[in-house]
């Protein structure tokens, strides 16, 4: 088994979505026009909101910092355009919710020219200040959640990391944003993987590619040159990006339930974050805008777009030629663990990896039925979870005993369960419920 | 534009100039000349006539011609030399056509443009089997834009013409082609056609060996020889023998040629041509090619091979890229591993197809190098012609064939582009790929550091996936130079130093060490601050051209070393050397010298001879790294001799420049410099001002936003070889006012400081700076408190402001304000209204902390008290005096220092400028920008005041001053810019309040249309039938609801109301709205422009024109192709349309308004002709602007068609003066020679019908005038503008405006203007008035009479017509006193002028007899409009006799009839008088006596 599994580079489970990736997977990155108005929201992720450090009025700078890391699980803001701060407060956030923000008006006439600094000499920083540079940038982890990405590189005392695990699968549906930053920019990618190998003091590194994406393993291993960088070619199966999962592919070594990759010697950033990670290092410019693709039966000209930070989500739309009559629902990621946007008017994120509008077609949610016990939840979970059982639980909000019996706090909420379902039973959605409620029950806890 | 002239004929009079030389032939001498020139020279010594016309790059031919031909005036056969001088291309090709029939060796120098409109004249020369040779220098034909630079339509236009064609890659090659050419055409009875490329070989300095007069004689013998005829078809037609050149027009055989034919006889005399004429030139040819080789030893073939055989990829190119072609090719197989063979084309016509189909047998890919892109057609023209011939082939043989295009329009062909080329050959040798591809050049580009810019790139890449492949650009740098080759490249400002030093270094270096020479000239059109660099490769073995851009062994630094676009570094290669001026660098080029491991060499020197001793320095170089070995001494000997046709003290002080170069020169470490950083290095994102002035949201092609920042941020940051192929650039459109992008301040040293407290307000200097750098605003205390509040939002103040404002005005007519810094005045100001009346301590505070907002924001604004604006005005009306706050335009400014000339109050002087000066005028223009405009009402009143004048006054209003912005690249002190702001600045103050009344008349007819809307509407509403109303209201069931419940269609009919009316109402409120918005805002915030321009080839062309910088707000069109005045015509008949749909809605609306007043006002297809003189005065005028040469000469007749014209055109000539004479300021007296054509005014003032003007610059009021007269007249007009230029005439660039003054004294260009509207009879509508001495022939200064003479002094254009009168010189005579004699009394005398010199002494200048001829055609034209104006003619006493007499005579008669008529009344009076007397006495006698009536 062993040997079988380590020639066909996968995971056990897992589903076989339909990719859909055809309607973008060839259209060149292209940069969006700058817009009036940006919104930057102050928390972006898991950990603390960032801190204003700018006033209202205030011009400011492509590029020039606007908030900074309000403690270490934190990351800083940096304003997307040139122009002038017009609001610190509450804003739209996708979710439909008001949640702090900064907002800025952007100058028409300025040239949003990046003030030319030095590229850093990253081979002299220590790790400190490799991981204090990556903070300063704002840089965070580009798959999705928005993860602060210098938190990664803090190893802890006693650990080391053997292999840098670069997450070029791109599993989900729809979803090329990084297909084309590895066709595109072959050589950031192989840059930035190299600055955060050494930083880390990595033996060596592997970028992840599913092999439906031919073009980007040829392209990498051409520039992969003499560095000790490997490309490897993976199943196309769902969810391979997802980090234990695609070390268990790269690697056949398992992260064990509760710990972190960092405890097995790995560390994993997605294709995104070491470009980002390069092009700061390179030309100083700090995490600004992200390549995000628009897609989904219900755009008119779908794209892939570099898009800065901040821009609401309708002008981006607008420029793919706006939202077909049919549309039903707009979601913020991939289809299948994406967010769906309550207002039109939030603002592109630094996880924003996707921006895909659904018809009727694909949205009509099917007819809720009994669970048959099947299994194929079983089968498709790749963490070995029993999500039948936790929809049930979930049902009966019987939070606690999903998470004190059945793993609950290890399901990453990758939606293949729900995807195989034959009764049409939404299963991540009840488990996503048990995670909010709960985490509201540990914040009111420790309130008191 | 440059002027290689210059260069040409200064290389030539160094080896044919000089004394010992005249008169013998150059007999195979080897020397460095450019193609032109050595062309030119080498015609002139076989050839009997050649016809010259202008143009570049041709003009360096004809200058060479003339110069030979005044040398040794003949030919070497002993034959007299003829010339004839054309007008345009046609004009010398139809020229030399005449000649060659009447059986003269004749031959043209024409350009590609000029081959190009002159295609079906070749035609005819090859049907009436001329024997004449013509040169073709290509150059790209205008398209969207025009270029200097080579391509090669002209070239494949001509070659289906009937010519066989020649095509030279080398100098050598041009001058041995035209011996070859001549033989073949003479044999053939076939025009021939030798074509160069432009600035590759025709502008490019090599080594050439002439041809020697056996060679000449032996190999084509002179023209009127017999001959042997070459086959039997000759035979049939001349017998045995024939004359060498035919004469086909000939006294004694009477023939009549070109015959209008009728169908059947013109096709078979069209079919006869081949087999009898054309089917021996092959032969011919070959035979001719043997010839040659066997008497010169030079062995030349239709086709160059390479490495034929051994490659199976082939490049095939032709001209100058053969050369490079082939030194690719080595560098490909030694470097690269990859063969690539070459084949040159050297015959185009007869195209040698079979012998290339056997060089394709069975290659795999032939890539031909086109200079030509024919996007229509599936192939360019050289790669059809080679599928032709490969179609010989069979299938298996037969390669792949495809286009690589490049250099066009002067694009480099670089090394490295062509080794991309062949390593992707090699690579992709197996599969087929893009039919044509674009060398050097980039169409798409995946990254820009410009956001904005990469919006458009990736917008292009996601819609035209193709283009990236499209364009082929080598990475790196360019090729290394070969193998004992000595690179060298001379970086330097246009119009600065260091423009020569390329050829004269080459020349030098061949006369020392012979070998091989390949240059390069720096094309472009800017003469001011623009970055260049010129090349060359020197080498003692043969030398192959390395393309363009090669890397330079040395690199000399000649210009600014802190300009931003100056890289010298960035030309060399490794390990190179850099010979810098001085010990400064800039720090940016530290880490670059260091990583390149550049030796420097530093020159500290003062001398005039500055290029000279650069050059000794070179050498000086040279000699320490030992790549010269010769001694000292031998060096200085050798260049002694090249100066030997010059004067002694020139020849010393050249020599001494040298040696002090060359002994002086020595190396530097990098550390020793200083290091400096430039003041315009600073990282700025701050977009122009007048991009957020012009704003808009469409980015089309029109957009400033746009261009800024798809175009303007690479030309600003030296990025310009960014730009990729978009469709913006295929539109070749320019925004309005891109000028202002650039800044001039690291091309200029100086800059004028202002003193405010000094200024007397005359207004001289904002009104003559050529550049739109002075700005100059009048502004109330009142507005200028008020402007510091919006300035520094700083509301609180507002509420002292009227006090501040009264206070500042009391102080100012105290004269308190002297030496006050505009916040010490405001301060003192408010201290003095504190004291009057305190403030509350709250409110106090408030005010105090903006009024210190205030004060900092306006600190900068220099204020002045001036006589006019404050003092006069005063006087007049208290309180409503004005302060004048003048600014300097650092970004503008070129220095010329006109200002600082015309500022009698030194208010204005020129300062050396530094990084603080710069930014302190930077902060000062910025704030003074924000100012608002002078009220309308002060510039009337000041244009009104003799200190001021109108010129002055009118440039107060921002519009006006700014109607011509700065940032071209004319030369400094540019009188044509001078000309054109000042002309362009009065008119908009013309047509400025026209378009306001007509936009308020829009505006309140648009008013009453809505209203009658209204009307019509709250008509239809049932608002009298209460019941219907109350109906209505009940079926309304929410609180609010639209009208639209009761105005229903309906109720609309029931209410009587015609929906027709209504409907066309709307139509028409809604088209007057938009008209309005047009006229005032428009898209981008300047109205409607008041005129449209279009401007003739020439040099404002070349300025006002050249890409990037748009120095207009108004649209314009340049024309190339000498056709402007139609182009005009045809762009003022769309103008009109405009305008006249404009009226037609007026007037429509009106007649909807009030039918009654205005009926039958005509409104439906409305014509130019149905306007009132008042609706014309509406709409905007055509300002057509050129010199004389452009539509003086071959457009004369067009403008004498359009000055006849009813159109509303206003022609304006900037008249170069140049006498006839042709000169300009060169190094020698030899030059072109033209017409006279200063007479243009003259001219047109016989046409009667047009209005006519002749001012100038330096008479602004006259000028004003002008324009005004002009712009009244419905007609067309003609403005002719003396405009003197500083380069190009010869004086110091601060004397534009004394030089015009001093025309209009020397009678040169007498002011005057006729309407032809006047009273009276013509000479009534003539006016001479501004002119000095009306009366007088001469213009008299201290008793001396001033005369044209006078004029060319000042000029070193004229300096050769003007030398120290020889003491031999028979019968001195005082040049008026010469002017005054007739002219048999003329004859045998010499006229001089009396001047002093600098040092006091007084010496006789004697004048050249073609300058004393020009004199008297100027006082005789002065004369003429004296008569023409009845001021002065030859009977003017006899007739002002006659007329007093007949006055008296006709006073006394009136007064004779006048005293009858008093008598005769007087006494009917009385007679009356005494009846009625009679009478009443009667009655009452009658009444007494008792009867009653």
């Amino acid at each position: 088994m062993g040997l079988f599994f380590s020639l066909r580079n996968s995971f056990d489970h897992g589903v076989h979505p339909r990719h859909h990736k055809e309607q973008t997977a060839e259209l060149p990155i292209q940069r969006v026009p700058f817009v009036a108005r940006y919104v930057m929201p102050l928390g972006q992720h898991i950990g603390a909101p960032a801190k204003p450090v700018v006033k209202v009025g205030e011009r400011v700078q492509r590029g020039q910092l606007i908030a900074e890391a309000g403690a270490f699980v934190s990351t800083t803001l940096h304003s997307p355009v040139t122009g002038t701060v017009r609001d610190i407060g509450p804003h739209r956030y996708i979710d439909g919710n008001f949640r702090p923000a900064i907002e800025i008006e952007a100058d028409p006439y300025a040239t949003q020219q990046l003030p030319p600094r030095p590229a850093i000499d990253w081979q002299g920083l220590s790790i400190d200040e490799f991981i204090a540079q990556v903070q300063a940038a704002g840089i965070v982890g580009m798959g999705g959640a928005a993860f602060p990405s210098h938190v990664k590189y803090a190893i802890p005392e006693g650990q080391q990391i053997d292999d840098l695990l670069v997450n070029g699968a791109e599993c989900e549906p729809y979803l090329t944003t990084d297909h084309r930053l590895m066709v595109e920019r072959p050589e950031a990618v192989i840059r930035g993987t190299e600055i955060v190998r050494q930083k880390l003091g990595a033996k060596r590194a592997t970028i992840g590619v599913e092999k439906n994406k031919p073009d980007a393993i040829a392209l990498l291993k051409q520039h992969v040159g003499e560095l000790p960088i490997e490309v490897l070619g993976l199943e196309v199966k769902y969810p391979q990006g997802a980090e234990k999962m695609l070390i268990k592919a790269a690697y056949n070594r398992e992260v064990p339930a509760g710990a972190l990759p960092r405890d097995i010697g790995v560390a994993v950033n997605n294709v995104g974050t070491v470009v980002a990670i390069a092009d700061y290092f390179d030309t100083g410019m700090p995490l600004i805008e992200r390549v995000v693709t628009v897609a989904g039966p219900g755009v008119a000209e779908p794209a892939n777009l570099i898009v800065p930070l901040g821009t609401p989500i309708r002008e981006v739309l607008r420029f793919c030629g706006g939202l077909k009559e049919s549309t039903r629902e707009v979601i913020m990621g991939g289809p299948m663990m994406g967010t769906p946007i309550a207002d039109l008017d939030a603002p592109i994120l630094k996880g924003s990896s996707g921006i895909l509008a659904f018809t009727a077609s694909e949205t009509g949610r099917p007819q809720e039925y009994p669970c048959i016990r099947c299994g194929r939840c079983l089968e498709a979970c790749p963490y070995f979870l029993n999500p039948s059982r936790l929809a049930k639980l979930g049902k009966a909000r019987l939070f606690e005993q999903m998470r004190d019996d059945y793993h609950l706090m290890d399901c990453v909420e990758c939606g293949a369960c729900t995807f195989a379902c034959p009764s049409g039973i939404p299963i991540v959605q009840h488990i996503r419920t048990a995670k909010d409620d709960l985490r509201q029950q540990k914040v009111r806890s420790e309130k008191q | 534009m440059p002027n290689f002239t210059e260069v040409a004929i200064k290389l030539y009079s160094r080896f044919f100039g000089s004394p010992e030389l005249a008169g013998q032939l150059p007999d195979g001498v080897e020397t460095v000349l450019d193609g032109n020139s050595a062309v030119a020279i080498t015609e002139a010594a076989i050839a009997d006539a050649a016809a010259l016309s202008g143009g570049f790059p041709g003009s360096s031919a004809n200058s060479a011609w003339q110069a030979e031909r005044e040398r040794q005036q003949g030919n070497m056969f002993g034959g007299q030399l003829g010339q004839l001088d054309a007008e345009g291309g046609r004009g010398a090709l139809a020229a030399a056509i005449g000649l060659a029939m009447s059986g003269q060796r004749a031959t043209a120098f024409l350009d590609g443009q000029q081959m190009a409109a002159s295609q079906e004249l070749l035609v005819n020369a090859a049907g009436r089997h001329l024997p004449l040779v013509v040169h073709l220098t290509n150059r790209a034909l205008a398209a969207q834009g025009a270029a200097l630079g080579s391509a090669h339509q002209a070239l494949h236009l001509s070659s289906d013409s009937g010519c066989f064609v020649l095509h030279a890659m080398n100098v050598q090659q041009a001058v041995d082609f035209t011996l070859i050419a001549r033989r073949v055409a003479e044999q053939s009875l076939i025009p021939g056609i030798v074509v160069m490329d432009g600035e590759q070989t025709a502008l490019a300095a090599q080594e050439v060996k002439l041809p020697s007069p056996k060679l000449a004689k032996g190999y084509l013998g002179n023209s009127s020889d017999p001959i042997e005829v070459t086959n039997s078809a000759q035979k049939l037609l001349f017998g045995e023998q024939r004359r060498r050149v035919p004469k086909w027009h000939d006294l004694d055989q009477p023939v009549l040629s070109g015959a209008l034919q009728g169908g059947e006889s013109f096709a078979l005399a069209q079919a006869a041509q081949a087999p009898f004429f054309a089917a021996q030139l092959p032969q011919l040819l070959e035979a001719a090619l043997d010839e040659f080789a066997r008497l010169t030893g030079r062995r030349y073939d239709t086709i160059t091979r390479h490495q034929v055989e051994k490659s199976k990829l082939l490049l095939v190119a032709q001209g100058s890229a053969i050369e490079t072609a082939i030194a690719v090719s080595e560098t490909l197989r030694k470097q690269h591993k990859v063969k690539v063979g070459v084949v040159g084309l050297h015959a185009l016509r007869p195209f040698p197809g079979e012998q290339l189909a056997e060089l394709l047998r069975g290659k795999q890919g032939v890539t031909v190098l086109e200079r030509s892109d024919s996007p229509l057609a599936a192939d360019g023209p050289l790669l059809r012609e080679l599928r032709g011939a490969a179609s010989r082939l069979n299938d298996g043989e037969r390669p792949r064939l495809q286009s690589a295009i490049y250099g066009l329009g002067g694009l480099p062909l670089r090394a490295v582009d062509l080794i991309a080329l062949g390593i992707t050959l090699g690579r992709e040798m197996e599969k087929s790929t893009t039919p044509r591809r674009y060398l050097g050049l980039d169409f798409h580009r995946s990254d820009s550091i410009h956001p904005k810019r990469q919006v458009m790139l990736d917008t292009l890449r996601r819609h035209y996936t193709e283009i990236a492949g499209l364009g082929l650009r080598g990475k790196g740098a360019a090729n290394a130079p070969a193998e004992g080759e000595l690179s060298v490249a001379i970086h330097h400002l246009a119009g600065e130093p260091g423009e020569g030093l390329a050829v004269e270094a080459a020349t030098f270096l061949h006369q020392l060490l012979g070998g091989c020479v390949r240059s390069r000239p720096a094309l472009g059109w800017e003469r001011w601050g623009a970055a260049r660099i010129d090349r060359f490769s020197h080498s003692e073995n043969a030398l192959l051209d390395q393309g363009d851009e090669v890397m330079a062994n040395i690199a000399i630094l000649s210009g600014d070393p802190h300009h931003p676009n100056i890289d010298p570094v960035a030309t060399l290669a490794q390990g190179g050397s850099l010979l810098l001026l001085g010990d400064e660098l800039p720090a940016r080029l530290l880490e670059s010298i260091k990583q390149k491991q550049v030796t420097l060499y530093s020159l500290s020197i003062e001398t005039e001879q500055l290029q000279e001793a650069q050059l000794g320095a070179l050498v000086g170089l040279l000699l320490e790294q030992g790549r010269i070995e010769l001694k000292p001494r031998r060096i200085l000997g050798a260049r002694e001799e090249s100066f030997s046709h010059l004067a002694e003290a020139e020849r010393q002080a050249l020599l001494a420049a040298f040696e002090a170069g060359m002994t002086s020169v020595r190396r530097v470490e990098g550390s020793s410099l200083t290091s400096t950083s430039g003041s315009a290095a600073d990282w700025s994102d701050e977009a122009p001002l007048a991009v957020r002035h012009l704003g808009g949201d469409r980015d089309g092609y029109d957009s400033l936003p746009r261009f800024w920042d798809q175009v303007g941020v690479l030309y600003k940051n030296g990025e310009s070889d960014a730009l990729t192929a978009d469709p913006c650039m295929a539109s070749g459109a320019m925004p309005p006012l891109s000028a202002t992008f650039q800044d001039h301040t690291p091309s200029r040293s100086a800059l004028p400081v202002f003193d405010a407290d000094a200024c007397s307000g005359c207004g001289k200097c904002w009104a003559a700076c050529p550049d739109s750098a002075i700005g100059a605003v009048a502004l109330s205390p009142k507005r200028l408190v008020d402007s510091g509040i919006r300035i520094a939002s700083a509301n609180a103040l507002s509420q002292v402001g009227s006090k501040l404002a009264q206070r500042i005005a009391a102080m100012a007519r105290k004269g308190e304000t002297a030496g006050l810094a505009t916040d010490e005045l405001l301060q003192q100001a408010y201290d003095w209204v504190n004291e009057k009346a305190p403030l509350a301590e709250d409110r106090r505070q408030v005010v105090e902390a903006d009024l210190a907002r205030v004060k900092e924001a306006l600190a900068p604004l220099p204020l002045s008290i001036t006589p006019p604006l404050f003092e006069l005005a005063e006087k007049a009306q208290k309180d409503s005096g004005e302060l004048l706050s003048l600014a300097i335009n650092p970004d503008s400014c070129k220095a010329c220092g006109i200002c600082s000339t015309l500022c009698a109050d030194q208010a204005l002087t020129m300062a050396v400028q530094d990084d603080e000066l710069v930014a302190a005028a930077r902060t000062q223009w910025q704030l003074w920008q924000q100012t608002p405009d002078t009220d309308s009402a002060t510039i009337e009143r000041v244009a009104r005041l003799p200190e001021v004048g109108p010129m002055a006054a009118i440039m107060l209003s921002r519009h006006c001053a700014f109607a011509l912005s700065g940032g071209d690249g004319a030369e400094a002190g540019s009188g044509e810019k001078v000309a054109v702001r000042q002309l362009l600045a009065a008119t908009e103050y013309q047509q400025q309040p026209l378009l306001h009344r007509f936009t308020t008349e829009i505006g309140d007819t648009l008013q009453g249309v809505t209203l009658r809307i209204r009307d019509t509407l709250a008509g239809a509403l049932p608002a009298e039938d209460l019941g219907r109303l109350s109906d209505a209201l009940k079926a309304v069931s929410t609180r609010e609801t639209g009208l639209g419940a009761f105005l229903r269609e309906e109720s609309i009919e029931g209410s009587g109301v015609d929906t027709h009316e209504l409907k066309q109402l709307v139509e028409l409120a809604r088209k007057l709205d938009a008209l309005q918005w047009q006229l005032a805002e428009g898209e981008h915030g300047l109205g409607r422009a008041r005129y449209g321009v279009t401007i003739a080839p020439g040099t404002v062309a070349a300025w006002a024109g050249a890409f990037p910088h748009n120095p207009f707000q108004a649209p314009v069109v340049v024309d190339m192709t000498g056709n402007a005045p139609q182009i005009a015509a045809g762009l003022l008949a769309g103008q009109l349309q405009e305008a006249i749909e404009s009226v037609r809605l007026l007037r429509q609306a009106r007649a909807l308004l009030d039918p009654k007043a205005h009926k039958g006002s005509k409104f439906e297809r409305l014509g130019w002709s149905d306007l009132s003189d008042e609706e014309r005065q509406l709409c905007p005028p055509m300002i057509l602007i050129g010199n004389d040469e452009s539509l003086g000469g071959e457009g004369l007749a067009q403008l004498t068609w359009l000055l006849n014209s009813e159109l509303p055109v206003k022609i304006v000539i900037l008249s170069e003066l140049d006498l006839g004479l042709g000169d300009r300021h060169t190094a020698t007296k030899l030059s072109p020679r033209r017409d006279s054509r200063t007479e243009l005014g003259l001219l047109a003032l016989a046409q009667r019908n047009a209005f006519v003007a002749q001012s100038s610059i330096a008479a602004p009021e006259h000028l004003r005038d002008s324009v005004r007269g002009a712009l009244r007249f419905g007609g067309p007009a003609l403005i002719a503008i003396h405009a003197p230029s500083p380069e190009r005439h010869g004086f110091a660039a601060n004397e534009t405006l004394q030089q015009a003054e001093n025309a209009i004294l020397g009678r040169l260009q007498p002011l005057f203007h006729y309407s032809p509207e006047g009273e009276g009879v013509f000479g009534s509508r003539l006016s001479l008035e501004g002119n000095p001495a009306l009366k007088a022939q001469w213009y008299e200064q201290e008793g001396a009479a001033i005369t044209p003479a006078h004029w060319a002094l000042g000029q070193r254009r004229f300096a050769p017509r003007l030398r120290p009168l020889a003491s031999d010189a028979p019968a001195p005579t005082e040049l008026t006193a010469w002017l005054a004699l007739d002219e048999a009394a003329r004859a045998g005398k010499s006229p001089y002028l009396a001047v002093i010199d600098s040092d006091g002494n007084s010496r006789r200048l004697g004048v050249d007899p073609a300058l004393a001829a020009a004199c008297a055609r100027a006082g005789h034209a002065w004369r003429t409009l004296q008569e023409l104006a009845g001021i002065v003619t030859p009977f003017t006493a006899r007739v002002e006799a006659q007329a007093k007499a007949d006055l008296v005579a006709a006073h006394q008669a009136e007064l004779e009839a006048l005293r009858a008529e008093y008598e005769a009344k007087l006494r009917a009076l009385e007679e009356g008088m005494a009846a009625r007397t009679h009478e009443q006495i009667t009655a009452r006698l009658v009444e007494l006596a008792g009867y009653r009536g």
